[in-house]
Formats: C-alpha cells, structure tokens, sequence
C-alpha cells in the first residue's frame, strides 16, 4: 500500500495557480521509482526490529487515536510518502467482521471442506496495512481516493478498501496486508511465461480501473504488490488517480486527422516555417504567457508522451503507456529503464528511443511543436529488438555482421505486446481491455515451451 | 475634482446623459464596439506613429467600404473604379515593386493570417442572402477557422457575410452618432427595398418599420458586413499555407496577395495594434524579435504551435567537442541491471577501483616519502589517465566520462567549495560533470532541472552515499523530502536493499536539520539537502581515498570543527522538523507537527462543513 502522496498532489492544487509554474517538476512527482521502500514487502523478520524512532512513532499514533486501540496492534512502519504513512498492523478483531475483501480466505474456503470452514480461525494472525493520510492532506483528496477504491471494491486485482474512519482531521484506511516481494528482487529474472502472469494480473486490474472510467495515473512497479509465488497482483494507491474527462480542455489529438492537419497547417508555427525553415528558434526571453494547463501527476520515467506533452485530454491510455514501460523493464532487466530527472529528459530518453521523427509527429498531435538538434538522436531512434538485445549484453556480431544472439520467440511476442503498449498515439495504443485478448497475455498460465529451448528455436527459425 | 467626472467618463452611454451623444461621437467614432474601445486606447498608448496609422486605417476601412457598396455586385463605374485606385495606390505599387517589398509583404501576409486565425474563434456568423450551393463551403471554411455561425441574426453576431450590396458606412455614421440605443430609429434610413441596381443610397423618409434589412441592422449595431468575396479571400488566404509548401507557397501567396493584401492590409495594421495592446499575452513569435532568446547550443524546444502558450519545454545544452560528452540523455553502456541512461554507475564502480589502486599507489608513495603535495585535481587526472589506459573493456565514451566525473569531482573537493554554506542559493551547486561546459551557458531557468535535479543525483545518491556513510536517526520527513527529491534515484541500483537505501536516508536527516529556517518550497528543500548533502559525501570520500594529502589534513581540521558544530546543532533541535504544505490552510509550513496543532488547522479540523461530504462516504465504509 503506496502511501507517498503529496507532493504531486500539491501540483494539482497549484497548477492552476501561474506562479507556481517553476515548482511544477517536482510537485508533480510521485515517489521516485527507485527511491521507494516497498511498503508491504516488509518481510517477517523486519517485522521484529522496530526502530526506535519508529515505535515512538506509532506510540504516538495509537494514543492519537483511540479508534484504532482493541481493533488493530501496529506492528510496523512499512510505507511512507509526503502524504501518508503506512503501518502493518494485526487485525485483532477479524473474525467479528465478513472480510470479504480477503481473497485468501476467500480462495482458500472454497477448497476447504465446510467443517474446516466452519471452524473459527482466530488462531492466526491476520494482518492489515493501516495508512494514515498526514492531516494536511485536503478532504477532498482524501474523499477522491477514498471514493475510487469504494467504485473499485469488487476487482479482485485491486487492494480493496477494508474500512475508513475519522478522528478529526486524521483520516485512516484500512487496506488489507498483501503479501508480496520487492520488484528490484525478481525482475532480473523473471522469464517470459512469469511475464505473462505479471501483466495479466497487472491488465485484469486496469482493465477494470479503466471500465469505470478512472485513470490510476500512477502505473509503476511500486504500485502494483505483485507475488510471484502465486502469480498474483493488486494495483494499490488510488491518490494520484482521477476521473477520465476530469478538467479536461480540447486538445488537438482529439480531432479528426484532416481538422488536425489543417491546424497545423495554418498554424503560427507553420508560416514561421514556411518563412525561415531552418532557422534556429528562439524562445521569450520573459514570457507572461499562461502555462499550458495539464495533469502531470505521475512517476518520473513512466509518464506517457502525451502527458510530457501537456494534453489536456488525457486518457486512460497513459496507464497502458505505464505499463509497457514496466514490460521494458523485465525484457531490458534494467530497472528503472528511464531516469527522467525530469520531464524534458524524460522526453529526451523517448527521443533517443523512438526517433525526432516519431516524437515530433507525437508532439504534434497536441498541438505543440518539438524541435531539437541534440546529435544523439536519429531521426528513426532505434528498435526494442536492438535495445533489448543491448541492455541484455547480446548485441555481440560475428564477422560477417550478423547477430549472434536473438531474441527467443516468447520475447518477441512479448515486445510486440509492449511495442502495442508504447503507440505513441494514445488513441492507437492498446486499451488495457484489448490487452487482455493479446496472444502474450492469454498464454498466462499456460506451461509453455521451456524458456532455454526457445533460443534455439529462434535461432533455427531465422536461419530459414 | 477629477473625482467628479469620473463618473460621466465612466458612464458615457447612460440613457439620459446630456453627454451622451457627445462622448461616443468623440470617442468611438463609429462603432461601439469593444474592439473600437480598443482602438481608442490604442490611439493614448502609442507613439504618434501609429496613432496616425490606426487613423489612417480606420479612414480606409470607411473609404473602402463605401468603395464596395458602391461597386456592388459588379458594375462598378469607372469612376469608381478610379477613386477606388487612387484611393489604394500600394497595392499597385506592391506589384511593381514586386520584388523589393517580397520580404514585407510575406511578413504581412503571416501577420495577417496569424491574426486572423486568433480571432475568428471569437465570431460569430450571420449568411445573409448566400445562395445555398455556396453556403455548405461557406460555412464549412468558417467553422475550419473556429468561428461560429449563427442560424438567427442577434446582436451577438459579429459579422454580417452577404453578396448583396453593403449599406453605406458614411450615411450610416450619422445614425450612430446616435447608437443603438438611439431614440431616433436608424432604420429610418432604410434603403433595403431598393436595392437591386439602385445601391447608392435613397433616403426614405417613410416611417420606421418593424422589418428591418438585416444589414442596415448589422451596421447599426456595429457588425462587420463583409462580402461574399471579402470573406472568400479571407479563407483562400487564410488556408494558403496548407497548399502551398516552402519557397513557392510564398510567391503564391504573394501574386494572389496582389489582390487579397490591399483589402487584408487595413485589418492588419488594427488588429495588429491590437495584438500589441493585448500584450504578449497572444504574443506571436513572428512579430516580436527584441525578447527573444535564441538557441546556443543544442536544445530542445517544445512549444505550441499557435504560441498561445508558454513554451513546455525549453533547455538549451552546451556543445560539447564530442556529443557523447553532452549532459543530455543519452544510451550508454552500463551495468547489466542498471539504468541505460545514467551513465554514472560504471565510472563510479570504476572510480572506486581506481581509488584502491590510487590508495595503494599513495600508501607506497607515502611511505618513500617522495610524494609532493599535489593537487586532488592532478591526482584525479592521472587517476583517470591510468584508468584509461588500463581498462580497455569500457567504451570510449565511458572512460571519457570517468574522466569528466574525476574532474569533477576534484571541483568539487576544493576545499572552498566543500565548505559552502547549507543555505546558499542553488546557484553554488557545484558542478558535478562537465563543469567547464555550463559555465558558459545562459543560468539555467530556475526550478528546470538542468541543473539542479539532472545532476545533483550524482553525488547525492551516487556510489559514495551507497558505499557508507552512516549517520543518525530518520523520520519520515527527512525520508519524504529525500524520496520528493529526485536527488535520490540514479545512483541506487536495482536491488538496493532497503537497509542501504535508509542509510541514504541518514545523510539526508543529518543535513536536514541545519536547513530548517525558511522553506520557501518543497523544491527549495530538495536543492538544500541535496547542497548540504554535498559535505558528508566529500568528507568520505576524502576519509577513505586521500587520507595521505597535506591539504586533506587541514580540511579535516575543519571537518572536526564542523562535525562539533553539528552535534551541537542536533542537541539543540531534539525534534526534527518536518516542512511541508498544508492543503488545508494553503500554507507551507516548517514544521509539521507545529502546524497541526496552529490555531488555523485547529479551525480546519474542527469545523465539520469541511468533513460532511467526506462522512458520507465514510458511512458507507464502515467495517461489516
């Protein structure tokens, strides 16, 4: 259970304010994808050394609020952001209540036989994270992302809410305790058939988030408690996230391509063009101008095209963007795959990837126009294939120039469902509904071909 | 005194005022219309110059309008036709001097065009007797620009398009001397019956009557009456750019403008002047030069393409002698594992290899008794040399950078500059890369990331916090304004565990508390840890490599000095203190645990109309 909010979320507040144009980079930021303890990781023997610090901390917390004494023990601070702190915490009246959130008790009882069912269980402890939203945080923030999860309470991909209450100004959610491991520990080596569990989780969940018209807007690693044990996952931290249409202003990209190319035909851009092609630009030296108007609230590095571009209709497509940039992460076993100090280098990284070409074509579906000259970046940018092959260390040739190492057929299949993933019109991107009938996500599950023979199976089949 | 006529100043049109007539014959001249209330402005802000110009315009808007009623749908007198020359002669003149005016007139087209495309939005359309087959490309063409067309004539209808003759503006002056909200009906002067043929107008004098021609309406209220073939022009010059393409589009423009710029030209130079009095808030590239900045070296631009808005992204990097070498973003070989476009973790695994090297090297040194003091930058150089010359796995573009970060890092180990204070402006960040290079560039714009996110990572979350230094207690405020600092990322590697990753934390919470006096914004916080976090990260780095050195002994002097300075501090500042903004009270605050018990959240927290909406909510979440 994420918990690090705030700092985006002032964003929101202050993006409507002009002045506080210059404090947008980081305002905007979530957690930093690598910065991030992974919460609930907190593994069993974390749980016995309690620092110090932190069980004054929650001393404090518990005397605070009496409504969490005889309900829940804090045992642990296992998360915390700018907005919130998360603590693992024993659920000790769990058997008064239905729980139906829980989805192991759920799975397991349908398995079990019904006198094993029927008897009372309270010998083990059930755990919950308790995720206190710092008091500075606004009630309608709160109520925003306490609302969504509310929407998303019957998803079985998505941390559903256990309960909330009120004690003054302190807002506490209940969510329950997921077991699950850090990404850092098993990207590297995750195969491409444990990929496909991964994502199929990962799409299950936004597939539905997307269905009620809801934008996560925050699709990383760190936000999605995956277990590869049971090859299981819940999408949690629902704080960034918003209502599809929300605040949203005409952006080019929703045009009809013709209005759109006369647009930008007879833009401002074009007759300066058209009068000095290859002019250098020059930029206001003071600019009163307003600041294009967007939501940027999101993680560095995974922040689709659209919103470095500042559309103001953004879409549920932005989560799928996120999504492909964690595929990339598996299939380059780099993590993370984008540094982005921020968002022009962010922007730039994609350049490097995808080409000036491609990116100014992305630019200009929102009306904006990129101009860059950096030399390091082609005009075609290079393909995930070559990439791939690189950030694995298998790009070596032989003689003749030719690859020596190719990428297995499974990873291939599942570059294409990235390479879906990454359209940089999010109109053509892939809707995480259409995800879940790609041929990588719906062999999840299956046994397939062990991954060591697949190599040779690529290797004989290019030779034909 | 001025206090008394304000008021008559401020009222001008009131129904009954003796002045009525008076002040918009003086100041609105013939339309009351905003965009005449501009104009008038414009007349008292601008230079003399243009002053004569708008008038002049204005003078020639009239004449040319009378000259179009009067030539009507195309039997013009050649009389008129010779006034009408007279009356324009640049037009002529422009084709002769064809050549000589090309740039000009080019610029005046796009100036023209630009205009035009940001105002059409703002019109509203009423057809008046446009035959059918025409109105679909008509309307089609109006709604391509943005503007809008009315199916019913209203007031809020700004220009009339019509292929009948267009009402005098001369006769009609007179009716609007008296204005809409005349008491004198201007349909008085009623001419719609006539004309066919008869354009010129006749009085009549009969009575007013209810049905009145639109355009005489249109005139009345101060609507733009354009001719069909006005408005065509318009569009054809208006979508020109789309067909045409470099060079050549111009000089279509051009010859067609032979005839579209005259007509085009009066609006222009208003409108224009009415860009310039709307300020740079629609501020177009092509007109202003003199604010400009111009690109130095490589950048990147990303801008709307209409220039309604502030560009979205703009950075401008220094030329390095080889791209790779740039402090853009690029792919480089890394570390399996790690991020390929941080190409920092190589030479900084490399640099601790060296470093062994280096301490053995110095150790031997040392014991000979031979080594001169010499300079870390020296010592970095050669480090980096040998460093070069021996690993000939890495790619060239990675020794190089190795080279740059010892270089560097030599910067920053001056003894001045290890020592700047906590609280200097972000502006003393030491360079951590490629110092010479933003040296000479333009300060970066502040709160971009050039220089302050891009690079402070290097150090702040580089090898060197990662390897060991192992201060004190942390509290989540000193973890949160690590993790809000981008400062924290590239250097940990994936895999980093969480105890390493407190660690970094720890150099953040010893900094922190010395830079708690004014937090102007979380992003001030960033810089400051990341500033401060500078100091702990050199004095280890100076503890493990350069022990040896004569200048390390006097810094370290030093350090103790401020090493008891600091304890001291923490002794003094039991609780740490959280800063942060408080959406509640809009505020930002120092110290967290102080502000929540402020008088002013007190008020929030306990004021239950701020809870309401949320309760309802909650009551749907209670645990069953």
């Amino acid at each position: 259970m994420r918990t690090q909010r705030m700092a985006h979320q002032q964003i929101q507040i202050h993006e409507d304010e002009p002045l506080s144009d210059e404090n947008e980079t980081v305002l905007d930021e979530s957690r930093d994808p690598l910065a991030e303890s992974s919460g609930c990781a907190a593994s069993d023997e974390s749980d016995e050394e309690v620092e110090e610090s932190v069980a004054e901390d929650m001393a404090k917390f518990e005397e605070s609020f009496n409504e969490i004494n005889g309900k829940y023990r804090l045992i642990n601070r296992i998360g915390e952001g700018t907005f919130s702190t998360v603590y693992k915490a024993e659920d000790l009246r769990y058997n008064e209540f239905e729980n139906t959130w829980d989805y192991d008790e759920r799975r397991d009882s349908k398995w079990s036989s019904p006198r094993h069912r029927n008897r009372p269980q309270s010998r083990k402890p059930r755990f919950v994270a308790i995720k206190k939203i710092y008091v500075t945080s606004s009630p309608i923030r709160i109520f925003n992302e306490l609302e969504l999860l509310h929407d998303l309470r019957d998803c079985d991909s998505i941390c559903p809410l256990i309960t909330a209450f009120r004690h003054n100004d302190q807002v506490i959610a209940v969510l329950p305790f997921f077991q699950h491991r850090d990404f850092r520990e098993y990207f590297r080596e995750m195969t491409v058939s444990e990929m496909r569990n991964y994502f199929q989780s990962l799409f299950t969940a936004l597939a539905a988030v997307h269905h009620h018209g809801i934008l996560h807007r925050d699709i990383k690693p760190t936000n999605f408690l995956y277990s590869p044990k049971q090859g299981r996952g819940v999408l949690v931290d629902f704080g960034l996230a918003e209502r599809e249409g929300t605040d949203w202003r005409q952006c080019d990209c929703t045009l009809e391509s013709y209005e759109r190319k006369s647009k930008i035909a007879n833009s401002v851009y074009a007759s300066a063009y058209v009068k000095a092609p290859n002019a250098v630009p020059s930029y206001p030296k003071q600019d009163e101008r307003n600041s294009r108007r967007a939501n940027r609230a999101g993680t560095r590095g995974f922040r689709a095209p659209e919103v470095l571009f500042k559309c103001s209709q953004q879409t549920t497509g932005i989560d799928v963007w996120s999504a492909g940039v964690i595929l990339l992460t598996f299939l380059t076993k780099r993590f993370p795959f984008f540094h982005s100090a921020d968002d022009i280098d962010a922007l730039l990284e994609l350049t490097a990837i995808f080409g000036r070409k491609r990116m100014r074509d992305a630019a200009l579906l929102h009306g904006q126009i990129m101009e860059t000259n950096i030399p390091s970046y082609s005009d075609v940018g290079h393909s995930f294939e070559k990439i791939i092959l690189w950030s694995t260390d298998r790009s070596r040739k032989d003689n003749r120039g030719n690859r020596v190492e190719e990428l297995s057929k499974d990873e291939k299949e599942a570059m294409s469902f990235m390479e879906r993933c990454f359209e940089l019109n999010p109109e053509r991107r892939i809707t995480a509904k259409e995800a879940l009938m790609h041929p990588f996500v719906t062999k999840a599950g299956e046994e397939s071909g062990e991954e060591d023979m697949v190599d040779l199976v690529g290797n004989v089949e290019d030779d034909y | 005194m001025a206090g008394r006529r304000v008021p008559l100043a401020d009222v001008p049109n009131a129904a009954n005022s003796p002045f009525r007539a008076v002040t918009v014959g003086a100041t609105a001249g013939k339309r009351p219309r905003p965009q005449s209330m501009e104009q008038r402005e414009l007349v008292y802000g601008q230079p003399p110059p243009s002053k004569r110009q708008v008038v002049e315009t204005e003078e020639s808007i009239q004449r040319r309008n009378i000259l179009l009623k009067r030539v009507g749908k195309g039997q013009p007198t050649t009389l008129q036709r010779k006034l009408e020359a007279a009356r324009e002669p640049k037009p002529t003149q422009q084709a002769v001097d064809r050549q000589q005016y090309n740039e000009q007139t080019l610029e005046h087209i796009r100036q023209w065009q630009n205009h035009y495309k940001k105002v059409f939005p703002s019109f509203v359309f009423y057809l008046d007797s446009i035959p059918s087959d025409m109105k679909g490309e008509v309307l089609s063409g109006l709604h391509a620009l943005g503007a809008r067309d009315d199916k019913f004539f209203s007031k809020s209808v700004t220009h009339v398009i019509t292929t009948r003759p267009i009402p005098p503006v001369t006769s009609s002056s007179s009716s609007e001397a008296v204005a809409p909200q005349a008491t004198i009906n201007p349909s008085v002067l009623d001419r719609s019956q006539d004309h066919h043929g008869q354009a010129k107008g006749k009085f009549s004098f009969e009575p007013p009557r209810k049905a009145v021609d639109v355009l005489q309406r249109a005139r009345d209220l101060g609507m733009k009456i354009w001719a069909l073939e006005k408005l065509q022009r318009i569009m054809m010059t208006m979508f020109d750019t789309s067909t045409g393409e470099g060079v050549r589009h111009g000089h279509d423009t051009r010859t067609r403008g032979a005839s579209t710029v005259p007509h085009g030209q009066p609006d222009l130079s208003t409108l224009l002047q009415q860009e310039k009095l709307h300020g740079p808030a629609d501020r177009d590239v092509t007109v202003a030069v003199q604010e400009m900045t111009q690109f130095r070296g490589y950048y990147i631009y990303v801008h709307d393409m209409d220039e309604q808005t502030k560009p979205v992204m703009v950075r401008d990097y220094a030329k390095p002698e080889r791209k790779e070498d740039g402090q853009w973003p690029q792919l480089r070989a890394t570390p399996a594992g790690r991020c390929p476009f941080v190409d920092d973790q190589a030479s900084a695994r490399k640099l601790k290899l060296q470093q062994a090297k280096a301490k053995q090297k110095m150790l031997r040194d040392q014991t000979q008794a031979t080594a001169a003091p010499r300079t870390r930058a020296a010592f970095a150089m050669q480090q980096a040399r040998e460093q070069k010359q021996g690993d000939s796995r890495i790619l060239t573009e990675n020794n190089n950078l190795a080279t740059r970060r010892n270089h560097a890092a030599a910067t920053v180990q001056n003894p001045n500059e290890a020592l700047v204070k906590p609280l200097d402006p972000p502006k003393t960040i030491p360079a951590k890369r490629g110092s010479t290079d933003t040296q000479n560039l333009p300060p970066p714009l502040f709160g971009s990331a050039q220089a302050s996110l891009r690079q402070l990572p290097r150090i702040v979350a580089g090898e060197p916090i990662a390897s060991g230094v192992q201060p004190s207690n942390v509290t989540s405020a000193i973890k949160s304004q690590m993790i809000s600092s981008t400062a924290a990322a590239p250097g940990a590697r994936a895999g980093t565990s969480r105890e390493v990753t407190q660690l970094k934390r720890k150099v953040f919470a010893k900094n922190s508390a010395q830079s708690t006096n004014s937090i102007p914004s979380s992003y001030m916080n960033d810089v400051r840890a990341a500033i401060n976090n500078d100091r702990p990260v050199q004095r280890k780095r100076k503890a493990e490599q350069l022990v040896p050195i004569d200048e390390d002994m006097e810094d370290e002097e030093e350090e103790v000095k401020q090493k008891v300075k600091a304890t001291r501090k923490k002794k003094a500042v039991e609780r740490e203190l959280k800063p942060g903004y408080c959406e509640n009270c809009q505020d930002k605050f120092n110290d967290f645990e102080e502000h929540i018990l402020s008088k002013k959240h007190r008020k929030f927290a306990t004021t239950a109309d701020n809870w309401t909406k949320l309760d309802q909510l909650l009551t749907h979440l209670i645990r069953i």
